[in-house]
């Protein structure tokens, strides 16, 4: 599967003009951000990723690049398993 | 996932019935002062949704929907076995509700009754033992072993209207389903399973004896992102039944299908727990179901908790050739956690259109005068 650009992702999600969100962008600081795109977001992953996440991992990110980098290796240890 | 498999067992009627009282996402927006509930009442699929007023019982629904179904069906009240109530929102804490809905619809004290306590998976659990009730009763004979399921909730009463992550979403509704021994019916597939882990996202913590009510637990406070609500009313947090959905529906109904030998393409409706717009509308593309075979019937309901699988059904088929041979997928997910797929095909149902409650005028004017207050 083609790797998708998840900074280009969470544009579209949070309808942000391209290239707004960067690796650094802080998620819940994004002016859309609530209850509704959090949940908008477990479903991009799981749509764009094929990972069903728990809320608790996105919770616990704090950047875009950070959330970025445990899909990534969530991604690794499935292949690996 | 355990497995239940019924043969010989018919669904011979459906009949959902809806409180007469509409509240609208106008209300909600005026209740929070807050435009985004235009916008959220568009992304999750409700901009309103039917709610009992105090004093209006989920029973109340139910027995509205089985007195429609028994009336066309015309079956004599004394050939009903057993009488099975799902709801969470019983009449009394103490006896089961069933029991008095026996003699409410006047039937035979010959008859089993009993409540099941669940919420939005309750539908296919009462399908799954009403099923085997009727299998067990009817001893070979046709049209014998007639069980009558009843699923119902007044979810609304364990709403805080002040929790912007319930209040828009839930609304009321009755049913009732009739069930009975036929020697040409498909047999009935069901596909359960639980995780007694997710109990803290989707619960009303105080009111049993776990938690008994005190003054404190119905008082009203600010919680997370400042939702006001007590410990009396239901907490849901929707991100984590999302991702718990995620992981078990997809799942759910491929063991389903599988245990039936079919493939979703031979399906004619799938139709799931009305959770909200988002959710329904994700599971239907991971699933790959085409939109028209897809049951969304949120809008002027709202998600209905046990009952929004036969109001699901009511909405969409009533009055369009309710008798005609249909395959469904019956999918519930929800509190507990817990999940039921259900594989069944639908032949020559009688299936009335939707039923509308009349809110005694006492029971309507005494609650407006609450609301008010």
């Amino acid at each position: 599967m083609a790797q998708p650009d998840f900074c280009e992702l969470i544009n579209e999600l949070f309808e942000l003009d391209p290239g707004t969100a960067t690796s650094s962008t802080v998620l819940k600081e994004i002016p859309s951000w609530s209850s509704l795109t959090f949940v908008g977001l477990i479903a991009m992953i799981d749509e764009e990723y094929g990972i069903a996440l728990s809320p608790g991992v996105i919770m616990s990110s704090e950047t875009a690049g950070d959330l970025e980098q445990k899909l990534q290796e969530m991604l690794t240890a499935g292949e690996a398993a | 996932m355990s497995i239940v498999r019924v043969e010989n067992v018919r669904l011979a009627g459906l009949a959902s019935s809806v409180p007469d009282f509409v509240r609208t996402v106008d209300d909600d927006v005026e209740r929070f002062q807050s435009e985004d509930f235009r916008k959220i009442g568009e992304s999750i699929g409700v901009t309103s949704r039917r709610i009992a007023p105090e004093g209006v019982c989920s029973s109340d629904l139910c027995v509205a929907a089985a007195e429609r179904l028994l009336d066309e069906l015309d079956w004599d009240r004394d050939s009903i076995q057993a009488v099975l109530f799902v709801t969470q929102t019983p009449d009394f804490r103490a006896p089961a509700t069933a029991c008095t809905l026996q003699s409410r619809l006047g039937l035979s004290t010959n008859c089993a009754a009993m409540d099941i306590n669940l919420g939005c998976s309750g539908y296919v659990y009462g399908l799954a033992t009403a099923a085997q009730f009727v299998q067990g009763m009817a001893g070979g004979q046709e049209n014998g072993g007639r069980v009558l399921l009843l699923v119902g909730d007044t979810i609304t009463h364990f709403v805080s209207p002040d929790d912007r992550a319930t209040a828009p979403l839930f609304g009321d509704a009755g049913s009732a389903t009739a069930l009975e021994f036929s020697s040409s019916a498909e047999p009935i597939v069901f596909s359960l399973g639980t995780d007694g882990r997710g109990l803290n996202h989707l619960i009303v913590p105080a009111g049993g004896a776990r938690q008994p009510r005190t003054e404190e637990t119905g008082i009203r406070t600010a919680r997370e992102s400042g939702n006001i609500r007590s410990d009396e009313d239901m907490y849901m947090n929707g991100a984590e039944v999302f991702s718990f959905a995620l992981q078990e529906v997809p799942k759910m109904v491929r063991s389903t299908l599988a245990e039936a030998g079919w493939t979703i393409d031979e399906v004619d409706g799938v139709v799931m727990h009305q959770s909200n717009g988002i959710m329904l509308k994700h599971l239907r593309k991971r699933l790959k179901v085409d939109e028209e075979n897809f049951v969304i019937a949120l809008e002027g309901y709202g998600n209905a908790s046990c009952a929004s699988i036969p109001l699901a059904m009511t909405h969409q088929w009533a009055q369009a050739d309710p008798r005609q041979r249909r395959k469904l997928v019956l999918a519930g997910f929800g509190l507990g956690w817990s999940w039921g797929g259900a594989a069944v095909t639908c032949d020559d149902m009688v299936m009335p259109e939707l039923v509308v409650y009349e809110t005694p005028q006492a029971v309507g004017a005494s609650a407006a005068t609450k609301e008010a207050a």
